[in-house]
């Protein structure tokens, strides 16, 4: 009983503890972050916001929509999954291979593929051929079909095979955190004409519009902000369906739902794959915005980067996953720069130490993250009213 | 007459170091000036048996002409130089030490060439001077010296007198290495430049002694008559190949996989017993490892100034320092987290950072590791089997602490504690246990575990703030795939990992692939079998 309420996720008391005027703050707060998160683009036009600052806006939303996929296994189904990254970078790579296709190329071959591989591309020197896995990426509607496909089938091949040989707990973790590893070292061999270590970049174009331009950089933007609203109603759909209930009995006692007839394995299963299908979105929209993609986004420390944007964010709660990858990439943004108050200067340097400081923070002092401590606030705020 | 003096003296000390050689080769040298052609090869012939060392670099000089007459000394010219006239001058030294000769005043000695009697060898002079400076290297003092010589001899060209040597090297010489490598030689020179008869009774030796050298010797010729015999040859050569080859594999496995099981000791304790996921694992073996580096400064061992015996005060530092370090991180985060294993990972992971920081930011990025002296080098069983001192007390080290972990846990009181809080927490307590005290106690040996391994890492790779990162999903998957809190399980794992990677590594993949294939199998294996190769059972079973 004791481990239940320890494990208890605060999404769901969210009613029970707010009263209305409560959830009228919480509804006014997402209003002005929505209305701002809008008018970015339009600051950024007049020229108030540099266009770098909406493209970083961009790029750090593209991981919200991670987050969200992560909040729904880790948060509502327990299952901690440290192998986002490579759904990620999986959807980067379909872009980045599409994104390719249309930049500089060296005898019909894209230049990143090329000074890495020069030669054995093709059969022979003088014949180059690009490899079956670089041409269907080509057209851009199989490329946005497949960089959500691919991820959902590894990740069904992944679910179905752990789940249904009931891989529970820290153990699911430690494998796929080894697979991620594996494919890690997998995209960074030259030989799978993958790019090697380089990865891919120096990109130009996306559909005809030059990435350079501002205004497709807006338009990436507000892509991503369209997804991230869409992928965040759909989620919100669904952890409020009784399939969203299965999720949360498989959290809170698996035997027991088991027991009551259910097969927890497909209901695992599912959202694992739903989950790695937006994270292969996310990897799509990411890439064009960062302009490159590499294997070392799969490496281990962004798998579990990933894990704490959620549990800084308040897991079990959708809005304070994506409110997490905003606040820590914004920190990390602010971090890595140097500046100095009075004589002391701030380096780079420091930042994995607040980083270190911050996940042993959020998991002992706010195991609700800043979603519980948001609600604590608008409690206090509700009553005083 | 100083000048003079001075050579007597270098005379003299060369009389005293090499008694009874030293005189005959000062007068040796001065008949290689000699007008007659017969007694200038006879000189030759007696340098290189006179076995004198200093020789070598001598007849090197010679052969380019370096050498000249003085005095009725054999002196070096150094270097010439040329005045304002066009007149040639040389700076003179001293045969055996190549410094510069003085004069009276104490300048470097320079005379005119015309005072001077050039050496100048014919071009038979230079052939047989190379063919003593080979047989002068196959009689070195030194032994390792001989046995390169030997060696290489072999592979070279069959010089006069040459065949003769090896054949008594391979008779009489004190080392047995030498003999072999002589037996092998000789046969290989016997097969590259021997008549049909010798070359099909040296194909023989050389196959009966699998010389791996000769391998493309013998399939490069074409004789019919030798046809078998030289394909029976290649066959023994090709085994004993393969033999070196599933040596070397079997060697590199055992070594790495030694390695694992040092580091996944540590986790078997603190993760398969308690069940606490420490991802800061990884840096308690990187603080291992700076302790040792801090003691190596400590007692200031350079490979210059050599002070061994840091090594041994390192070990139990290691583990001490690294028992420390895990004790803090059991009693400000981990203890809170005993029932949260997901979020334990999270959190030591955030310890991992900040430690991989700190380091950083104290000692930068990498720091070099010197090992003792001792741990350097290694044997060599036959020629391409060798094993290496510091993989050899990987070895060692590895099965001293798997011992000792296991004594600990069933001979003593601690061990008894320990192994009653995993089975049943509550009735544990219940006896009066004190389970927290017993917890940290079991957090600090796993960390140490991890102390030494870093400390044995110290011997085979560089000392990087982020080291442990490389071993911690590998280590992770050695204790899951023994099964969870099972110490012969780790054993067994971590060895069958190492061997399985090398395998696959040194025969048909490469290295990447090699640990992609182990990592496939590995999640494959644990598909099938969950709770790993020792599945615990009956009550221990988890839910």
């Amino acid at each position: 009983m004791t481990e239940r309420t320890m494990n208890e996720p605060a999404g769901i008391h969210l009613g029970s503890i707010c009263g209305t005027s409560a959830s009228q703050i919480n509804k006014a707060f997402a209003g002005a972050l929505l209305a701002f998160a809008i008018l970015l683009p339009m600051l950024a036009h007049a020229g108030v916001v540099s266009v770098e600052t909406v493209n970083m806006a961009g790029r750090y939303m593209a991981l919200g929509i991670v987050a969200l996929g992560l909040d729904l296994i880790w948060g509502y189904t327990g299952i901690l999954s440290l192998c986002q990254a490579l759904f990620f970078a999986l959807g980067g790579y379909a872009m980045g291979i599409h994104l390719a296709h249309q930049g500089t190329l060296h005898n019909g071959i894209p230049e990143s593929l090329y000074v890495v591989y020069p030669y054995k591309v093709g059969e022979s020197k003088g014949m180059e051929v690009l490899p079956w896995f670089w041409l269907i990426f080509k057209p851009f509607n199989l490329t946005i079909l497949l960089g959500i496909l691919i991820p959902g089938l590894v990740a069904g091949l992944i679910g179905f095979a752990g789940f249904i040989s009931r891989v529970k707990g820290v153990y699911f973790s430690i494998l796929t955190q080894a697979l991620t590893v594996a494919a890690m070292m997998f995209f960074s061999k030259n030989e799978m004409k993958l790019c090697g270590t380089n990865g891919i970049t120096n990109f130009t174009t996306l559909a005809g519009h030059e990435l350079s331009d501002p205004n497709v950089k807006i338009g990436l933007y507000v892509v991503t902000l369209i997804c991230l609203i869409g992928t965040y109603l759909i989620c919100l759909l669904l952890t409020k369906s009784r399939f969203g209930r299965v999720l949360l009995a498989v959290r809170d006692s698996e035997t027991a739902l088991r027991f009551a007839g259910y097969k927890p394995y497909a209901f695992k299963a599912a959202i694992f794959i739903f989950a790695g299908m937006l994270a292969g979105l996310a990897g799509m929209l990411y890439t064009p915005q960062a302009n490159i993609i590499t294997p070392s986004y799969m490496e281990a420390r962004w798998s579990i980067l990933m894990v704490v944007w959620v549990a800084v964010g308040g897991r079990g709660t959708l809005f304070g996953a994506v409110a997490g990858a905003m606040v820590i990439n914004l920190l990390y943004n602010a971090m890595t720069s140097q500046w100095s108050i009075g004589s002391f200067d701030w380096k780079p340097d420091y930042w994995p130490l607040v980083l270190g400081m911050l996940f042993i923070l959020v998991v002992l002092a706010l195991p609700d993250g800043l979603a519980g401590l948001w609600r604590k606030m608008v409690g206090r705020i509700a009553e005083v009213d | 007459m100083n000048m003079l003096n001075k050579l007597l003296a270098c005379g003299l000390l060369a009389l005293t170091t090499l008694a009874a050689t030293a005189a005959p080769t000062e007068d040796l040298l001065k008949d290689l000036s000699a007008k007659d052609s017969a007694k200038r090869t006879e000189t030759l012939r007696m340098l290189a048996e006179s076995g004198d060392q200093r020789v070598v670099g001598i007849l090197g000089e010679y052969r380019l002409g370096s050498l000249c007459l003085w005095n009725n000394q054999v002196v070096l010219a150094l270097e010439t130089s040329t005045n304002e006239n066009l007149d040639k001058f040389i700076h003179l030294g001293d045969v055996f030490s190549r410094e510069p000769l003085l004069d009276d005043s104490g300048k470097p000695l320079v005379l005119p060439v015309a005072e001077l009697t050039l050496i100048d060898p014919s071009r038979k002079d230079r052939k047989a001077a190379l063919n003593a400076i080979m047989l002068l290297e196959l009689h070195a003092p030194d032994t390792e010296q001989r046995l390169e010589a030997v060696r290489k001899s072999g592979l070279g060209i069959k010089v006069e007198g040459l065949p003769e040597t090896l054949a008594l090297l391979e008779q009489s010489d004190r080392s047995r290495a030498v003999r072999k490598s002589a037996k092998e030689s000789l046969a290989l020179l016997n097969f590259r430049f021997g008549t049909p008869a010798e070359q099909l009774s040296a194909a023989g030796i050389l196959g009966d002694i699998r010389s791996v050298r000769a391998r493309s010797f013998l399939e490069d010729h074409e004789d019919p008559e030798a046809e078998t015999v030289i394909k029976r040859a290649l066959e023994r050569i090709d085994s004993r190949e393969r033999l070196i080859l599933a040596f070397n594999i079997f060697n590199s496995g055992i070594s790495s996989g030694s390695i694992l099981v040092l580091m996944a000791l540590g986790l078997a304790v603190t993760f398969g017993m308690m069940g606490v996921i420490n991802m800061a694992h990884g840096e308690m073996m990187m603080i291992g490892a700076y302790t040792t580096y801090c003691m190596q400064l400590l007692f200031g061992h350079t490979p210059e100034t050599p002070n061994s015996i840091y090594y041994v005060v390192a070990l139990p530092m290691s583990f001490l320092i690294s028992a420390l370090f895990g004790g803090l991180i059991e009693w400000t985060v981990v203890r809170r987290l005993y029932k949260r294993p997901l979020e334990s990972l999270l959190a030591t992971y955030g310890v991992g950072l900040v430690l991989i920081q700190t380091i950083r930011l104290i000692f930068g990025d990498n720091r070099p590791s010197n090992s003792p002296v001792w741990l350097q080098g290694g044997v060599e069983l036959v020629e391409g089997m060798g094993l290496s001192f510091n993989r050899i007390f990987i070895f060692v080290l590895c099965a001293a602490c798997v011992l000792g972990v296991m004594a600990l846990m069933r001979f003593t009181t601690l061990g008894l504690k320990m192994r009653a809080v995993i089975q049943n927490r509550d009735m544990a307590a219940a006896m009066g246990i004190n389970t927290r005290m017993t917890d940290s106690f079991t957090f600090m040996l796993g960390s140490g575990l991890a102390g030494v391994a870093g400390y044995a890492l110290t011997t085979i790779g560089g000392i990087t703030p982020n080291m442990g990162q490389n071993y911690i999903v590998d280590s992770f998957l050695v204790v899951v795939t023994g099964g969870v809190g099972n110490l012969a399980g780790v054993v067994c794992s971590g060895m069958g990992l190492g061997l399985l990677n090398k395998i696959l590594e040194g025969t048909l993949f490469g290295a990447v692939w090699a640990k992609i294939i182990v990592l496939i199998t590995v999640i494959t294996f644990i598909q099938f079998k969950p709770s790993g190769l020792f599945a615990p059972k009956g009550r221990l079973a988890d839910d």
